[in-house]
């Protein structure tokens, strides 16, 4: 398995999780941590995120968790998407 | 008469308004004219504020036909289009269209009623959790939980619709949102909304635009370099090009590089009708010059196009040595599908022209004349044989070049004609053998192919533009799917052209099943499907019927000249096939053009 952590920061929206979680699944990683906390002051969700994809999946990508990162960011409600080298 | 009603929990609908009237009017404000929907119980107050409104309602008799109708209107107009209906079962049925305005990426609003806020989670009469279905298929979807959210969410719904790659955008509106009472006044009504101080749309600042530019101008000079170096250099032009509205951009970098072109199905139209090294459609049914042109080329200069499956056959074999300029404004199609050595993730629009303004005296490498050479004899090869037709029957291909020539013809006189089509052996023949001049022009279901979008899109086409010509492709399969509308068309007394090619098969299907499948003609044949002419008669739509290759140029230039709905019938051979074709999983250049035993002569009884 192939794992990658991100972080999100995002609007504190009521279906907010619900289209991270199903963007990831879709774009083929399988979520192996979540994490998730509301911000008060700024009334946001700060996510940590780790997912995975089997090797031999991860390897038919050209460009990887880049295309996730891309996708999680198209959100109208995500504010920052962060990869963790 | 119209007169004001009653709202359901007794507040009088005027003074203060509703949610719903607030609803219609900041539509109305970002220039929102004509909305296509069904009601229902969720859906009344809006319903009730429509009957006041002076937005006007197309009333389509299925939901999905409503949705496809704002599909039409939208990819016929450039605005954005309007759907509506009631939650639960009117709510779901608006899902397939969403779905497709999505893969096309066109601008629609699809606003549905909801059970009221305090029946929601209790599984009540016609509640379905449409933000959960909707999510994998909308940029966006809200849901509304005060009515003074409204001028915000409408706004917002709006602006991430129709900006960046456009899409689908769901608004669901409990029905007593609709009813609350709301105090709000836009302070000037006339005024679209976006230009309205206190809902002023964010512009980048000066600085970020700035950065954005110097970062287009460098990948813009390492694009130009990798053209310099390019000896068999070729455009790739996706649909992304006219929904920037940047064709006029496109062609004229295409006269400073007269490089040869290829188009995917949402691209066709957008490169000039006159240029003289458009190979056609590329992929799976594409022309036989495209796609020898583009396995041997050696630079893909690709603008807004996502390398779809159909499009480039079996991946890792597509256009083996080409390197590849990836222009989009999708951060997330560059690198997908395919490595981009320079990617330029930009709106076509400013990439275009500063494209353009770069090239000015760019070298061109001498070998690039052999290869325009070689093009121009793919393309002098890629003869189609429209003439070599047996028999006295009605050649699909030759029909609808034929339609294609008269509309040609008559376009002088500046109507605009919009086709649209169902999906399938008809569909993929009008992308090959119809010429448009526009992207718009060519409305065809390609991302999601959805059977049943030609007929309700022509109707949204119809409606968009009081005095053009709207003409659907269809077949008898999809023709059938939304075969409802018909009743719209009477209604409205829209003069929506139909050209039903009837194999009495689902013809594409049962082609696969002829070459992949053995000849196992599960489920496609159609040869009990009703009689079309009386089915059109019977919504008051005039109608005939052809089956003569001899009745064709006459039958098509009467169905031209009705100034009123007109159905032209055309019967078909059963096993008439569409040539060329790529096998599923194969490298493009591996066409296959005819069968043994093509194709009248193959018998369906093998099954
Ligand atoms: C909604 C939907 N269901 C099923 C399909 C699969 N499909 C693709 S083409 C086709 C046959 C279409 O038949 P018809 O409309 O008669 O067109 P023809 O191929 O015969 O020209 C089918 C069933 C589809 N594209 N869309
Ligand atoms: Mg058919």
């Amino acid at each position: 398995m192939i794992k990658h952590r991100l972080s999100i920061r995002a609007n504190n929206q009521s279906t907010l999780l619900e289209r991270l979680l199903q963007v990831t699944r879709y774009r083929g990683y399988q979520v192996l941590e979540l994490q998730v906390e509301h911000q008060a002051d700024a009334d946001e969700l700060v996510i940590n995120l780790q997912v995975g994809k089997p090797a031999h999946l991860a390897a038919d990508s050209i460009n990887g968790i880049q295309h996730l990162y891309h996708q999680l960011n198209k959100l109208f409600d995500v504010k920052h998407v962060n990869l963790a080298a | 008469m119209k007169q004001a009603m009653q709202a359901t929990n007794d507040q009088p609908i005027s003074n203060p308004q509703t949610g719903a009237q607030l609803t219609l009017k900041l539509l109305q404000a970002l220039g929102v004219t004509d909305i296509f929907g069904y009601p229902g119980g969720a859906i009344m107050p809006m319903y009730d504020a429509i009957y006041l409104s002076d937005i006007t309602h197309y009333l389509c008799r299925h939901e999905q036909g409503a949705a496809f109708a704002a599909l039409g209107y939208a990819r016929a107009s450039g605005k954005i289009g309007v759907c509506m209906a009631t939650s639960g079962p009117g709510a779901t049925n608006l899902i397939t269209g969403i779905a497709d305005a999505m893969a096309d990426s066109i601008p629609m609003i699809a606003i549905t009623g909801q059970v009221a806020t305090k029946a929601m989670g209790t599984d009540g009469f016609q509640e379905v959790d449409i933000i959960g279905l909707s999510l994998a298929c909308t940029k966006h979807s809200f849901q509304v939980k005060d009515a003074a959210e409204l001028p915000e969410i409408i706004k917002q719904a709006h602006q991430i619709a129709t900006t960046g790659r456009p899409g689908p955008v769901l608004i669901d509106i409990p029905k007593d949102i609709q009813n609350q009472p709301i105090e709000y006044s836009l302070s000037d009504q006339s005024k679209p909304l976006i230009n309205n101080e206190s809902l002023e749309i964010n512009e980048p600042s000066d600085q970020y635009q700035q950065a954005l530019e110097n970062s287009l101008q460098r990948s813009v000079s390492e694009a130009l370099a990798l053209i310099q170096q390019a000896a068999k250099p070729l455009f790739y032009i996706g649909g992304g090009v006219g929904m920037a509205d940047a064709q006029a951009e496109l062609h004229q970098l295409m006269s400073r590089l007269p490089f040869p072109s290829v188009s995917t199905l949402k691209g066709i139209g957008t490169i000039a009708i006159d240029n003289p090294l458009f190979l056609g459609m590329l992929g799976m049914h594409g022309s036989k010059a495209a796609n020898l042109a583009i396995q041997q080329c050696d630079l893909m200069i690709v603008f807004g196009a996502r390398f779809d499956d159909r499009a480039t056959g079996k991946l890792n074999e597509f256009a083996p040595h080409a390197k590849v300029i990836h222009c989009d404004i999708d951060a997330a199609e560059i690198n997908k599908r395919r490595h981009a050595d320079v990617a330029i993730n930009s709106h076509l629009k400013p990439c275009l022209q500063q494209i353009n303004e770069s090239i000015n005296q760019q070298p061109i490498k001498a070998e690039v004349n052999k290869w325009l050479g070689q093009c121009q004899q793919f393309l002098t090869d890629d003869n189609y044989p429209y003439q070599q037709y047996p028999g006295q029957g009605v050649f699909a291909p030759d029909l609808l070049r034929c339609l294609s020539d008269q509309i040609l013809q008559q376009s002088e006189d500046s109507q605009p004609v919009y086709i649209t089509t169902d999906v399938g052996q008809h569909q993929m023949w009008a992308a090959q053998h119809m010429q448009f001049c526009k992207p718009e022009n060519f409305i065809t279901s390609s991302g999601l192919g959805t059977m049943g979008f030609g007929v309700p899109a022509a109707i949204g086409a119809q409606i968009s533009h009081a005095n053009c010509q709207a003409i659907c492709i269809s077949g008898d399969g999809s023709f059938m799917m939304n075969v409802q509308e018909l009743g719209t068309i009477k209604r409205y007394h829209l003069p929506v052209k139909i050209l039903l090619i009837d194999n009495s098969r689902l013809g594409l299907v049962r082609q696969w099943q002829q070459l992949f499948f053995e000849g196992r003609y599960s489920e496609t044949d159609l040869s009990d499907n009703p009689d079309f002419v009386a089915l059109a008669k019977a919504f008051d739509i005039q109608a005939e019927s052809i089956n003569q290759k001899h009745q064709v140029n006459d039958a098509i230039k009467r169905m031209l000249a009705s100034d009123k709905a007109y159905l032209l019938h055309v019967t078909i051979d059963a096993f008439e096939n569409v040539w060329p074709l790529v096998p599923p999983e194969t490298a493009n250049h591996k066409m296959i053009h005819t069968i043994s035993g093509d194709d009248s002569t193959n018998s369906e009884k093998k099954s």
